[in-house]
């Protein structure tokens, strides 16, 4: 509960932040203004950027009130402070890089060669010890899929 | 009446035809179960194989595929947490929570059935009222479209779970994401930064299967002991007729509202699932148990989205006005065949037209058919361990997504969304609604922006119509019921 406050008073201040670089960078400058529509093309962009910072100030300030009211509460400098079981796993960092590296290769060296190391390097990550079963999955994985989406649905994996 | 469709029952009951509608039912559901591959895209591969056969064949072989893509979306969203289809996102609430309970086979037994008398419901609507709701929805205007989005966006916070903040918050953050692209009135660039990939706007696919299936790799990949953990127990648990008994008036709310969803143009098989599910929950004696696996849930998303199969066929066959982008294939397909749908369709081809509906009834009889068999042979997923199946689904999704455009930036895209949703995962904020608002905008901006035009400005439009005033006022409704049922939770 307490954990969870802090986090929810950290993320309404990012979003609050991020809402306000919206609104104030991105739309005058990535939003081309239009006098020819009867609603200027800026007008969505606004009201959501305008939601997501009046949301994320009442988040901050509705999670802040409740975590200064708790017990725990020793002072401003715990909201920034975290524990060894709050910080992140390896898991997903490894899984994102080797996603990245599977997608830059299946672009540069197509579908065929790309798929099966990086299905190897998943199965890893994800428990599989045995080599036999890692390399047997990845080529057989590699084989049918390519032959279902190539002749099958007539997709071009390349 | 009874006698034309006596007519087409005898022209579509050919062992030719039968099988047509059985081959395109498996077809479908296969489709659809495939992550990334829609109806939309197996209707499209499989009308060429079409060009050879008579239409009445041809038809059975499309609607067939057309029926099984609606329910095989549901295979996954229940097993893996990845909907095969946009609409099935819905599904992906209770689906999921059910299998990780050990009741998948249960869960997929409700979607089926659920799907099976939705769709039995929408189709006896089409052939009885097709005339009449076509008529009906021609005086769906861009303002009734806008009040009708505004209701939808109302009830987002029903699918908020805990926070209503949070899901609002949600549903903003997904409005913007929609936002980028061209402008849909004056075309000028919005968030693109100069990148021509980006004048399409996010991918949707990249988008969805990202939030629910890379987010969900991502979640399982901190796991420990992942090697020996299976996906879900599917065992001998399936639906019971106690359980379809309780949820047929879902099934039955389901019904009407993807049959009328679906009968106007534009709108599709998301929002109906999505309104259905909102409208069940928020009528439930128990919506706490919404999205923890409560069964109907499933029902709720399942009815609704396979119900807009007959209510899309509305427009299409009365006025030749395709309601979503599978109808606008399958209007192709028509066309293709020398049919040309609308008004002239029921007088010059009257007796094509109900060997048309006489299929899909047939095709409505074969789907619980190949549904439980597909249940049992999808259900094996449940059986592979985890370490297995998750890098098994990071393939499938990766050439699922790219099929769909044949683009590297859409994988980027999933990748991106997939990170996004893990951290709104983490951070207790649910995903549901910004994938709900994402859909919703494009046509709820489109629709003020052309009412606006149409009244020079003036937001009377909105209050001057009927249908759009009803719409506003349970909008309204809507959100004081939600706000009541949130004090009511905190006292």
């Amino acid at each position: 509960m307490y954990s969870q406050k802090k986090m929810d008073f950290l993320s309404g201040l990012f979003l609050f932040g991020l809402s306000l670089v919206i609104l104030f960078y991105l739309i005058p400058n990535y939003v081309t203004e239009s006098s020819n529509a009867e609603l200027s093309p800026r007008f969505f962009p606004n009201l959501a950027a305008t939601v997501l910072l009046i949301l994320s100030f009442f988040l901050s300030i509705i999670s802040l009130k409740q975590l200064f009211y708790h017990e725990k509460w020793k002072g401003f400098t715990v909201l920034f402070t975290f524990q060894t079981q709050e910080t992140p796993k390896a898991g997903p960092l490894l899984s994102v890089i080797i996603i990245s590296i599977y997608f830059l290769l299946f672009e540069h060296v197509g579908f065929l060669i790309a798929t099966p190391p990086c299905v190897a390097l998943l199965l890893l990550i994800f428990g599989q010890r045995r080599p036999q079963r890692i390399a047997t999955i990845s080529l057989v994985l590699t084989g049918v899929v390519y032959v279902l989406f190539t002749y099958g649905l007539k997709t071009i994996l390349e | 009446m009874l006698n034309e469709l006596m007519i087409g029952f005898e022209m579509v009951l050919t062992p030719l035809n039968v099988g047509a509608i059985f081959i395109g039912v498996a077809y479908g559901v296969f489709m659809g179960a495939i992550p990334g591959l829609t109806g939309t895209m197996g209707i499209a591969l499989i009308i060429p194989l079409t060009y050879s056969l008579s239409p009445i064949t041809a038809f059975c072989i499309l609607l067939g595929t057309y029926k099984g893509c609606l329910f095989g979306g549901s295979i996954p969203a229940i097993l893996i947490n990845t909907p095969g289809a946009p609409a099935a996102a819905v599904t992906v609430f209770d689906g999921f929570p059910m299998a990780k309970k050990g009741q998948a086979g249960r869960a997929m037994g409700i979607a089926l059935w659920s799907s099976v008398l939705a769709d039995a419901f929408a189709t006896i609507c089409l052939i009885f009222l097709a005339v009449y709701l076509a008529r009906f929805s021609l005086k769906f205007g861009p303002p009734e479209y806008s009040s009708l989005i505004i209701f939808s966006l109302a009830v987002v916070a029903g699918v908020s779970g805990d926070s209503i903040i949070k899901g609002v918050l949600a549903a903003a953050a997904g409005f913007l994401l929609a936002t980028v692209g061209l402008d849909p009135m004056i075309s000028t660039p919005r968030f693109t930064f100069g990148w021509v990939t980006l004048f399409n706007g996010i991918n949707m696919m990249g988008l969805m299967i990202g939030m629910f299936a890379v987010s969900e790799v991502l979640i399982q990949s901190e796991g420990k002991a992942l090697k020996t953990t299976k996906m879900a127990t599917v065992g001998n648990d399936s639906a019971s007729w106690a359980d379809i008994k309780y949820c047929l008036p879902t099934i039955f709310r389901g019904g009407i509202i993807g049959l009328l969803i679906g009968a106007l143009p534009g709108l599709g098989a998301t929002p109906a699932a999505f309104l259905t599910y909102a409208e069940t929950k928020r009528v439930s004696k128990h919506p706490e148990k919404f999205g923890k696996g409560a069964i109907e849930g499933i029902a709720a998303a399942e009815s609704g989205n396979n119900a807009t199969c007959g209510g899309a066929l509305i427009p299409l066959m009365a006025l030749g006005i395709p309601g979503d982008v599978t109808t606008a294939v399958l209007l192709g397909a028509f066309l293709i065949h020398g049919l040309t749908p609308g008004p002239a369709l029921f007088k010059e081809n009257i007796s094509i037209v109900y060997a048309i509906f006489a299929a899909m009834l047939i095709a409505i009889v074969f789907l619980p058919l190949v549904g439980r068999l597909s249940i049992r042979f999808f259900a094996l997923i449940a059986k592979v361990p985890s370490s297995i199946v998750y890098p098994v689904t990071m393939v499938l999704c990766t050439v699922g997504v790219f099929g769909f455009n044949a683009s590297f930036t859409d994988l980027w895209i999933m990748l991106i969304f997939g990170v996004v949703a893990y951290f709104m995962r983490k951070l207790s904020f649910p995903v549901a609604p910004l994938l709900i608002a994402f859909i919703l905008e494009p046509i709820g901006e489109r629709s003020i922006r052309q009412s606006l035009t149409l009244s020079d400005g003036s937001i009377g439009i909105f209050f001057t119509r009927p249908i759009s005033v009803a719409f506003l006022l349970m909008a309204v409704t809507a959100v004081v019921i939600l706000i009541k049922m949130k004090r009511r939770k905190t006292v």
